[in-house]
């Protein structure tokens, strides 16, 4: 990986997880590149929402069964053209959490089959995880009338 | 005859006996099931935004909710990620404490499954007898937290409280009525006929389909793959308990849930081993206070839950509040991968038997 990768990819190491950071163009190279070499379980996808960086921040969690480690995988977009190609070629398991992270945060994953409505019901708001939504206000505003004692 | 409507879609849930608050659209061509769609959503709470407005202390009761069924796990999640980004650790008894606990609710979690699974297949008997057989555990769970079954009990840096006097005399009646238990299950359950008839031969998930469909737990574990994070990455003081990982090899409906049947007496030999080697001193770690900032850090931390893996994501961002956290719950890929993947093909009256072989949590996948 080192060798393929070196100096577009930066590793961070401590005790706890191994972190690889990766331009966003590179990351689905990289991430081939990871399951050909054995992190078979696709764990998870986070994204946080940077707001003032003006950034999302996508980690990829992944797991070897072979080997027994996990690694996180970042990768940045910006928050004004969020898209990201996605890795469900890769391990058909993201299939279902980039269609949840398209969900919540608004972020088109390029290549994927089906970016419909998961678990939110006629939702036509900004994405809800997204920082410049106030959940607060809002349950005050659409259950209280804009007012709470 | 022939029919003239050759695919019909019905919809599976969310009230349906058998489906628990969760609905997919099964389209069918006679008894056959050719698609199922899963729409989760029904128990959308919204935990991971709620998280960012409390703190880390007011998150661990908020994320017993997760799952009804097995909130120790999530607790166990979240405090050991909490404690990462917070840099504070637990002392040793408050580590041995949280694991008998953690395996309590494992055992809990296995024998609500029982109950509800031989209900779906139409064993009755069976999900009253074992409904009936959580009470010695549930009353250990408010002997020592105070709630019945939702126990707000882990905090960052240890538990709430210390054991109860007479712990231990309490812990071994209930594990040695629940040995009794085992051997009833075994005989009216898991060797019966009526359970037999329909959970074998339906549902094969095979070792490579579900690592590739994102399989963990005992579903993994039923089709060969020794994997449990217990072993694999210990966490709290696994690496100091002697117990087995617990495979199948045939990846069947009824593999799955044997797996489930013989985990809960490796779950009673851990928390016998933790007793005997629990520690003296102090059960929770004092540094950790209501407003305790967390560090400009994030963490992944993954546990083994009654139904796979259980893991937390955490960003702090050097307040007392997490600036993000995101759960991930094993049942998300059991109950939209696998299910759909596991229901083509079969009969639709294997559905409920099949759905339930993986033993999903409707809460865990929306959260």
């Amino acid at each position: 990986m080192e060798e393929r990768f070196n100096e577009s990819v930066t590793y961070v190491e401590d005790a706890e997880t191994t972190t690889l950071l990766v331009d966003n163009g590179l990351a689905e190279e990289v991430a081939s590149a990871l399951k050909e070499i054995g992190f078979n379980h696709f764990s998870d996808v986070t994204v946080v929402d940077y707001l003032e960086e003006e950034e999302f921040e996508l980690i990829y969690h992944l797991w070897s069964h072979g080997a027994h480690a996990r690694l996180m995988l970042k990768t940045r977009i910006p928050r004004s053209d969020a898209a990201m190609k996605s890795f469900t070629p890769i391990w058909r398991s993201a299939h279902m959490h980039e269609r949840e992270c398209h969900e919540m945060f608004g972020i088109d994953f390029i290549g994927h089959t089906e970016l419909t409505p998961l678990l939110l019901e006629d939702w036509e708001g900004i994405p809800p995880l997204r920082k410049d939504f106030d959940s607060r206000k809002y349950v005050l505003e659409k259950f209280y009338g804009g007012e709470r004692e | 005859m022939t029919t003239d409507i050759p695919f019909f879609t019905i919809p599976f849930g969310p009230c349906h006996p058998s489906s628990g608050h969760f609905h997919a659209s099964v389209t069918v061509d006679g008894e056959r099931v050719v698609n199922l769609v899963p729409d989760p959503g029904y128990l959308h709470r919204g935990f991971e935004k709620l998280m960012e407005y409390r703190t880390y202390l007011q998150n661990s009761p908020l994320v017993d909710r997760i799952c009804i069924l097995d909130p120790f796990a999530a607790e166990l999640g979240y405090v050991n990620a909490a404690e990462k980004v917070l840099e504070i650790e637990a002392p040793e008894r408050g580590k041995f404490i949280r694991t008998i606990m953690a395996e309590f609710g494992r055992i809990l979690s296995h024998i609500t499954w029982i109950g509800v699974t031989c209900m779906v297949v139409g064993l009755d008997s069976g999900c009253k007898i074992a409904w009936g057989d959580r009470e010695p555990i549930i009353r250990i769970n408010e002997k020592v937290t105070g709630g019945r079954i939702y126990p707000c009990y882990f905090l960052p840096g240890g538990v709430r409280r210390d054991l109860p006097e007479g712990f231990t005399g309490m812990v071994e009646e209930a594990l040695s009525g629940l040995e009794k238990n085992l051997e009833q299950y075994d005989f009216l359950v898991f060797n019966n006929e009526t359970f037999r008839v329909r959970m074998e031969d339906i549902g094969f998930l095979d070792a490579e389909d579900a690592i590739r469909l994102g399989a963990t737990g005992p579903n993994l574990r039923a089709a060969g793959v020794e994997a449990d994070l217990r072993k694999d990455q210990p966490y709290e003081v696994y690496d100091q308990l002697e117990f087995n990982v617990v495979t199948q090899d045939k990846g069947d409906a009824f593999a799955r849930d044997m797996c489930r049947r013989l985990e809960i007496e490796e779950s009673m030999n851990i928390i016998r081993d933790a007793i005997h080697k629990l520690p003296e001193g102090d059960y929770k770690n004092k540094a950790f206070k209501p407003f305790s900032k967390a560090k400009k850090k994030e963490t992944y931390f993954c546990c083994e839950s009654a139904r796979g893996e259980q893991c937390y994501h955490m960003v702090g961002d050097g307040t007392d509040k997490p600036y993000r956290v995101k759960v991930r719950g094993p049942s998300f890929s059991h109950t939209l991968d696998e299910f759909p993947y596991l229901a083509k093909k079969a009969y639709i009256a294997d559905i409920p038997a099949i759905y339930w072989s993986l033993d999903p949590c409707p809460a865990d996948v929306d959260r």
